[in-house]
């Protein structure tokens, strides 16, 4: 069976879903019989998933400095 | 935020540099770009700067854009390169090298067959039951300032912004594979970061 070590350095691997078959059913198999593993593939996998909320800045708006790109844009493409 | 569909005939509008399509493009992926140099550079007061430089790289560049790689990856490849010259700058300041990677986060944690050795710090709940999203979002971002340059970057890339492994690796230029090793320890260290700071016992 697989060493913690080992589902450990695969972990982020799996939760990207890049392991190949016999590999994955190993991991999964030593998680189903370790806690501690999966305890540590758990919080990485919801980690994964609240990230995106750094995604963007909260109520930012690109409308102002869009109109000035392009404008200075047109003018030097009228140059 | 829908995405923005990179049709050809939007890329060729682009490349002949209408005016139009070129507002959408800056409206659509601005916001994402300003987010991402947020928390690569940890600087707020830089961040405007570098948005716009990389904004007006890329209108000169875009008769050159081949369409290769999509749109949103070349523009983040772009502020890339102008963050690194930044964070090469700030290096040259300081009195000693700071790492920009990060050795393995669980190195010391096995015994010698690889069983872990005692229940690690961060094996315990997961942040979403922890954090209301406003105290999630400080924290998540404190602990992704904290990671090495390397590291805090392939996390952005890959966990923030969604980016497939490939691509990113590519924004960053380097192999997949190093991608990989630099993301998963990213990983690791959050979950440690964002656990020490919850319980500083």
């Amino acid at each position: 069976m697989m060493s913690c070590k080992e589902v450990a350095a695969l972990s982020s691997q799996y939760l990207d879903q890049e392991l190949p078959l016999l590999r994955r059913l190993s991991l999964q198999l030593h998680l189903m019989a370790c806690r501690t593993c999966r305890g540590l593939v758990r919080g990485m996998r919801s980690l994964s998933r609240v990230s995106s909320v750094l995604r963007t800045r909260a109520g930012r708006c690109y409308d102002d400095l869009a109109a000035k790109l392009t404008e200075d844009l047109e003018k030097d493409q009228r140059n | 935020m829908p995405e923005m569909a990179e049709t050809p005939e939007f890329l060729e509008r682009l490349r002949r540099r209408d005016g139009e399509a070129c507002r959408r493009m800056i409206v659509e992926l601005g916001p994402e770009l300003e987010g991402y140099a947020l928390h690569l550079l940890g600087d707020p007061q830089q961040v405007d700067d570098l948005v716009q430089e990389t904004l007006i790289a890329a209108l000169e560049s875009l008769p050159k854009f081949d369409g290769r790689s999509r749109l949103r990856t070349w523009l983040f490849s772009i502020l890339h390169h102008k963050a690194y010259d930044r964070i090469r700058q700030v290096q040259r300041h300081r009195a000693r090298e700071i790492s920009l990677e990060a050795a393995d986060p669980l190195a010391e944690s096995f015994d010698e067959s690889g069983h872990f050795r005692v229940q690690p710090e961060d094996h315990r709940p997961d942040p979403e039951q922890l954090f209301e999203s406003d105290e999630l979002r400080q924290r998540l971002t404190q602990a992704v300032g904290d990671l090495p340059a390397r590291n805090r970057e392939a996390f952005l890339l890959r966990d923030v912004h969604g980016m497939e492994i490939e691509d990113a690796a590519g924004v960053m230029e380097i192999k997949a594979s190093h991608f990989r090793v630099l993301l998963h320890r990213a990983r690791v260290m959050l979950r440690k970061l964002l656990n020490s700071e919850r319980d500083p016992s």
